[in-house]
């Protein structure tokens, strides 16, 4: 391991429910982007999940090395926070994909990111990741000093289902188990370290899009049920322009002028749709509604390239609603 | 300030009502963006294709498509008898009976003559804790009012009248059950959560900031930014849980103590 070299994170199984334990530490987790940060003399490097260089894309995180006593590598979610500071998604979907200097200085002021630290992995030319994770939080501690850029990850030991109670009663993602003695492992998905989410995350396929006065409004999300797609929702345009261009260019080349296909309309559509071919996939955050299976603030997470849009099955919960309709 | 007069019984208690709430909205002028003019609005009439004066308009009622009966100023004032316009006290009750929906625009009522009488009211309501409801018309509008004696003197609060509420459109939702660890937990939460509420504990925000902004630009500078460009701290939710789970701690410990002694 060396300082600037990419690091692939270490990965969250998802489980379904909290549950409290002497050997694990809890955390909350926050929806934003993950990323490594290098800090050094010289300065800030960040990389996401994929190995992309977003340095340039925060410039106002460029000073964030001042705040660590030592040469380190920081496991960490990079966020945008609301005044309340809750972290907001969409403030993140407006800054990723900014190429223009002065799109991305102004932004940095407008709607500014932090990286908020939970886990160090190397410091001052020593690869840390086989010490045990208590004695990485403490030397996390003693090495990074916070401030309105970079902050601390929020953990309490043993009370994770207290700690989901609260994390649902304010709204927020879900929240992190990792165990206590657990070793940092670069790239690796254990039940080591866990995730229980407030809020659910599906692929869908993407079938069209409504259109209100010329302009596209709701993007239609369906999945498959045997060889039918059934419709189960939409959401609104309103996710990052980088996204919205894919999705735009890819309608272009693949409109059709009905859905050739059997689609089962598990929602009612107002306006006119225009309809393209079943092949895009995305992925959708929500929190859950309970009564009626709707999606309750849902999120445009973004393009899924790696995923067969027939893969995108119906949860099969929805199977008698679609015979009562 | 209104001039009006409290009738009790057979007392009559000339008074001068006083609004509590100041109006701290910001006014705008619409203007034309290309000369900074302002918009001027002008009543036409489609029958003329001319601009109407304030003097010849009256008020219709529409009763059926297009017919109408009309109404001046006159019509207004023969309806309202003089005794409409004093503030006739009905009945006394209990504050707690009157829920807060109802509550419409309150006033300060100061005493214009008649002193001793307004301090008998006053000190008779405190001492028998009761407040009076009563109506009177202010404006063209009747209003169910609520008069009660605050720090020794009286304020009064006009009210929506029964018809004007509403159907509540939430449905019954279930009840929690009553020993789950989230209905505990919540009730935990709402506890440590707890303070007794100061008014002025909360200020307007926004309110400032437009003010600011407004200086800025007569200053001559340009607003460069109103969002922050520092971000705040993420939400502090272990303050909370730590807190809730003392409460949680003391609630066990609590029987313990008990079977000792």
């Amino acid at each position: 391991m060396k300082i600037n070299e990419n690091i692939s994170p270490m990965l969250l199984e998802e489980i379904d429910k909290p549950f409290n334990s002497k050997d694990y530490y809890f955390e909350v987790k926050l929806d934003g982007a993950r990323t490594i940060a290098h800090l050094s003399k010289n300065g800030v490097y960040l990389q996401n999940k994929r190995f992309v260089d977003i340095t340039a894309t925060y410039p106002e995180l460029k000073d964030i090395n001042k705040q660590v006593n030592k040469e380190c590598i920081l496991d960490g979610e990079l966020v945008i926070l609301d005044r309340d500071g809750r972290p907001l998604f969409s403030g993140l979907q407006k800054r990723a994909h900014l190429k223009d200097a002065k799109k991305i200085k102004r932004l940095a002021s407008e709607l500014p990111a932090k990286f908020v630290a939970f886990d160090i992995l190397y410091i001052n030319g020593k690869d840390i990741t086989n010490l045990p994770l208590t004695e990485r939080e403490n030397l996390l501690r003693q090495t990074v000093t916070p401030n309105s850029f970079i902050e601390l990850s929020q953990g309490i030991l043993e009370k994770g289902k207290e700690l989901f109670e609260i994390v649902k009663a304010n709204n927020m993602e879900g929240i992190v188990a990792k165990r206590l003695d657990s070793k940092y492992l670069i790239g690796k998905r254990t039940h080591n370290w866990l995730k229980i989410k407030n809020w659910k995350d599906e692929d869908f396929v993407i079938v069209g899009f409504t259109i209100e006065s010329n302009k596209p409004k709701d993007l239609l999300l369906a999945q498959y049920k045997g060889k039918n797609l059934v419709l189960r929702s939409s959401i609104y345009f309103g996710f990052s322009k980088f996204d919205i261009d894919t999705i735009l260019n890819f309608a272009l080349d693949n409109l059709l002028h009905s859905p050739p296909y059997q689609i089962t309309l598990l929602k009612e559509i107002k306006y006119d749709v225009i309809w393209i071919k079943p092949k895009l996939v995305c992925t959708v955050e929500y929190m859950l509604l309970t009564d009626n299976l709707g999606m309750r603030q849902p999120i445009f997470k973004g393009i899924r390239t790696d995923k067969a849009p027939t893969s995108c099955t119906l949860p099969k919960e929805f199977y008698a609603k679609l015979k009562s309709s | 300030m209104i001039k009006s007069a409290i009738s009790f019984g057979l007392v009559y208690i000339p008074v001068t009502l006083n609004l509590v709430i100041k109006n701290n909205d910001i006014g705008f002028n619409m203007l034309h963006k290309k000369y900074n003019s302002r918009i001027r609005y002008i009543k036409t009439c489609p029958e003329c294709d001319g601009e109407v004066q304030a003097s010849d308009i009256v008020k219709g009622y529409e009763y059926d498509d297009d017919q109408y009966v009309t109404f001046d100023n006159d019509d207004f004032e023969k309806l309202k008898s003089k005794k409409d316009k004093t503030i006739t006290i009905l009945q006394f009750a209990d504050l707690k009976d009157i829920d807060p929906i109802y509550y419409e625009k309150s006033y300060y009522v100061s005493p214009n003559g008649a002193e001793q009488a307004y301090s008998l009211l006053v000190n008779a309501m405190q001492k028998e804790n009761k407040v009076a409801i009563a109506k009177s018309i202010l404006g063209t509008k009747e209003s169910l009012i609520v008069i009660r004696a605050k720090d020794g003197s009286l304020v009064m609060s006009t009210m929506y009248f029964y018809e004007e509420v509403q159907a509540n459109p939430t449905k019954a939702v279930k009840a929690p059950a009553k020993n789950s660890e989230e209905y505990k937990l919540a009730l935990n939460i709402i506890k440590s959560m707890t303070k007794p509420f100061k008014a002025s504990d909360y200020k307007d925000d926004y309110h400032e900031r437009l003010l600011n902004a407004i200086q800025t630009k007569i200053n001559g500078k340009q607003i460069k930014q109103v969002v922050s460009n520092r971000p705040p701290n993420v939400i502090n939710l272990l303050d909370a849980l730590k807190k809730s789970l003392k409460e949680q701690e003391k609630a066990e410990e609590k029987p313990k103590i008990r079977r000792v002694k």
